[in-house]
């Protein structure tokens, strides 16, 4: 009797099931994309675990030595992370320069609670060296899972990943895991396009991303989005660099005369462009 | 000194025939070797990270002991009435207060050196090295650190009758001044007014035990502290212990105690 | 260590008045103990008697070193209670016996053998002496959270006889025992007094205390009514101990 009545039970819940997994699916579908437990249980809130964590690869940067909420920031600017993510690559000016008294937060020591405090904490500015700067990638990883959309997560770790670590294929993953998440990224695809000319030696895909990255620079313009005018500027750069590696001249004056119209240093590139010009002709 | 050893022992025994210590030490383990199995772009050679989770769970897992532990001491010696028996020996309230710190703190020092090995086993095994002098010393530190917060909620066990509430006040104040203690003089300076100098006047009286806290050192491999600096905050701690000792004699020696 | 000095008195009590504040806002004091004056003899068996509530255990409480005298004063072998080291030559039985449940027997009785600073290769002896007196000795590795009550309150006695003590306090010694129980802590009063020791003990045991005591005293609403033998007094009142305590506490029987 007791056999039977499991029996029942169990044929009761497996009908109940089949008769609301589709109704239960359409659910699903309707309240959008499917989000781990860990996000479902911080909500919006990963946003702010986002910044916390990007800022966290930030203080690793510096080994420690960073501002809290309680530092007063003399000014306001990219972190050293940001910025050296921006650098030009390698050739370009080398190690940006450190002793920079703006940015030492801390200032004197008020009274000798704090100067003593001093001695246990880091309190000289340092940047990673060399492949030390894995130690930042957990927390860009994080970051990046916390909040898919933040552009600068895969910028940034891109950037470390190829230049200081020799990644090349990690940083393209990631890269393309950003797209996923941001299709319209024309930052994401500078970096692309970056990971495939100067790691992958493949200018042909390069030029091709760059391109796409340029396109959707000016679709996001028309939109009126205000797309960041610098990353415009890089896109050309790279595309102009991409030119004069594959003696392109006929692009390369194209893309010249567009980089003329938003570079700050014109003179220059009006120099630059006479020369292709001179070579054309002859 | 007999009395306070022979109290001393008894806290140990208690700590290590119950199950908390095991119990925080296994978590820490467990989430540190999970966190260790994780890679992150294929990277297997990323430490930091793994030292910052370990170090965390190891400052929360100490806290939790040193509070816990020490929180009971008095008040469950009252509830279970086993003070009694005990103060109806030579003992004076004086050397039971001394003996219950005693214990936490001895009990919260073992506490450290097991997990401290376990970090260092786990830095070592990634680092392939192990900066012996600024381990010692965030050791010693975090140790003396431990002091002051045993003196602290010791001095609570008297005020407050029940240890949960006691308990709960300590980690508020404790985590409260590591994560802002530091910070007040900047807060004051911001206020100005009465309100800085009220702020000001609290800065200068709490136990500083952010001093304590090496973390940050020995995350990203910075050199020793100097050998100064590090005596002093543990002549800080100690004055400091041994005020918040007095005072919780001072409250103790006169409470009535019926049976 | 200490010096043993040659009383009479083993517990002097002089004046002994004790207040304890109200402990809500408006409550008004209460008057446990007033103007008390005692004194227990060396070797006697000594009675402390009284309804709940006359002021016994507060008195017991101040001997011990729990209560503070709000005026007056008690000693012990001519030290002041409020001195740890008058509790030296003291065992002391409460009426519940609660002990530290992660220790066995042994442990705990080392712990207190320690504190009296008895000597290591003394202590052993001591620590089989206690737990063969009070037949916990098949039990004595055992924690003591798994000892029945009965067993517990063995213990108890075992610690209280742990430093061969002078002076020996009990509260409600026979309380929750069976008869057999009952027996045997009178069979432990009366060997310790042929010993020579002192026994201070409260009890509601009348037909025990006539048949141990010597001396008895009767506290009622914090004031000592009567003091004196126990042969004294019953033949003073010409009956037995209980209708003594009942007369002079002023009951009147309903019937």
């Amino acid at each position: 009797m007791n056999r039977l009545v499991l029996l029942l039970l169990f044929v009761g819940c497996l009908t109940l099931a089949t008769q609301f997994a589709p109704v239960f699916e359409s659910v699903q579908a309707r309240s959008g994309p499917e989000v781990g437990p860990l996000l479902a249980l911080v909500g919006d809130s990963r946003r702010l675990f986002a910044n916390h964590f990007f800022t966290m690869a930030d203080n690793y940067f510096h080994s420690g030595f960073y501002p809290t909420i309680f530092d007063a920031r003399k000014k306001e600017g990219p972190s050293h992370l940001d910025v050296a993510s921006h650098e030009e690559p390698a050739g370009a000016k080398a190690g940006q320069e450190e002793a920079d008294d703006d940015d030492n937060f801390m200032g004197k020591p008020k009274d000798w609670i704090e100067k003593l405090g001093r001695n246990f904490f880091p309190t000289t500015h340092t940047h990673l060296e060399g492949t030390d700067a894995r130690e930042i990638l957990p927390w860009l990883k994080l970051s990046a899972e916390m909040d898919p959309h933040l552009i600068g997560t895969y910028v940034t770790a891109s950037y470390w990943l190829r230049t200081r670590l020799n990644k090349p294929d990690e940083a393209e993953d990631f890269l393309r895991q950003g797209l996923r998440a941001n299709p319209d990224s024309h930052e994401i695809l500078l970096e692309l396009g970056r990971v495939y000319f100067y790691d992958k030696k493949n200018p042909g895909v390069a030029r091709n991303i760059w391109d796409t990255a340029l396109q959707k620079w000016h679709e996001q313009d028309q939109a009126k989005q205000n797309p960041n005018p610098h990353v415009r500027e890089e896109i050309l750069g790279e595309l102009v660099r991409a030119d004069q590696q594959s003696g392109d001249y006929k692009r390369l004056l194209a893309d010249l005369e567009e980089l003329e119209k938003i570079s700050p240093s014109k003179e220059s590139i009006e120099k630059y462009i006479q020369d292709v010009k001179f070579k054309m002709a002859h | 000194m007999n009395n306070v050893l022979a109290l001393a022992g008894v806290v140990i025994k208690e700590l290590y025939r119950r199950k908390d210590f095991y119990v925080l030490f296994v978590l820490t383990a467990v989430i540190t070797l999970m966190l260790g199995s994780v890679k992150f772009f294929n990277d297997d050679r990323i430490v930091r990270f793994l030292k910052d989770a370990c170090l965390l769970l190891i400052w929360i897992s100490s806290l939790v002991i040193a509070i816990t532990t020490t929180a009971r001491q008095i008040p469950e010696e009252r509830e279970s009435r086993t003070i009694f028996p005990l103060l109806a020996k030579p003992v004076s309230r004086a050397e039971l207060i001394m003996g219950k710190f005693l214990g936490c703190w001895l009990a919260c020092g073992l506490a450290l050196i097991v997990f401290y090995f376990f970090f260092g086993a786990i830095t070592a095994s990634r680092e392939h090295a192990l900066p012996a002098i600024i381990y010692l010393q965030a050791v010693w530190l975090h140790w003396i650190c431990l002091g002051i917060v045993v003196a602290l909620v010791l001095l609570g066990s008297v005020v407050f009758t029940a240890p949960s509430s006691n308990a709960t006040i300590s980690f508020i104040i404790v985590v409260g001044i590591m994560f802002c203690g530091g910070h007040l003089n900047k807060v004051a300076v911001h206020m100005g007014g009465m309100a800085g100098t009220i702020v000001y006047t609290i800065y200068y009286s709490i136990p500083h035990l952010e001093w304590y806290d090496l973390r940050e050192m020995l995350i990203h491999d910075w050199v020793r502290i100097p050998w100064l600096p590090c005596a002093e905050a543990t002549f800080y701690g100690v004055v400091y212990s041994t005020f918040l000792l007095g005072a919780t004699w001072l409250v103790f020696r006169r409470k009535t105690l019926t049976v | 260590m200490y010096a043993k000095q040659v009383v009479n008195a083993v517990v002097e009590i002089n004046d002994l008045r004790v207040v304890f504040p109200g402990r809500e806002l408006r409550e008004r004091p209460k008057l446990a103990v007033d103007g008390l004056n005692l004194q227990v003899r060396s070797g006697e068996v000594f009675g402390f008697l009284g309804p709940n509530g006359a002021g016994k255990t507060t008195t017991m409480n101040v001997l011990l070193g729990f209560v503070n005298p709000s005026s007056g004063s008690a000693s012990i072998f001519g030290v002041d209670v409020r001195q740890p080291i008058a509790r030296q030559r003291i065992g002391y039985l409460p009426e519940l016996t609660y002990y530290y449940k992660f220790l066995s027997t042994e442990e705990l009785l080392r712990f207190y053998a320690r504190i009296f600073r008895i000597p290591r290769d003394e202590r052993e002896k001591r620590i089989d002496a206690a737990l063969k007196l009070v037949e916990l000795e098949s039990a004595r590795k055992r924690l003591i959270k798994t000892y029945s009550k009965g067993m517990q309150q063995r213990v108890g006695l075992a610690q209280a006889l742990i430093n061969d003590p002078d002076l020996l306090i009990l509260d409600e010694p026979t309380s929750g025992l069976d008869p057999l129980g009952r027996m045997k802590v009178r069979e432990i009063i009366t060997r310790l007094k042929e010993r020579g020791k002192t026994v201070f003990f409260s009890s509601h045991e009348l037909g025990e205390v006539e048949t141990v005591c010597d001396r008895v005293a009767i506290l009622h609403e914090g004031h000592l009514q009567v003091e004196g033998r126990v042969d004294d007094l019953v033949q003073k009142y010409q009956c037995n101990l209980e209708n003594v305590f009942l007369k002079i506490i002023g009951y009147q029987p309903t019937s």
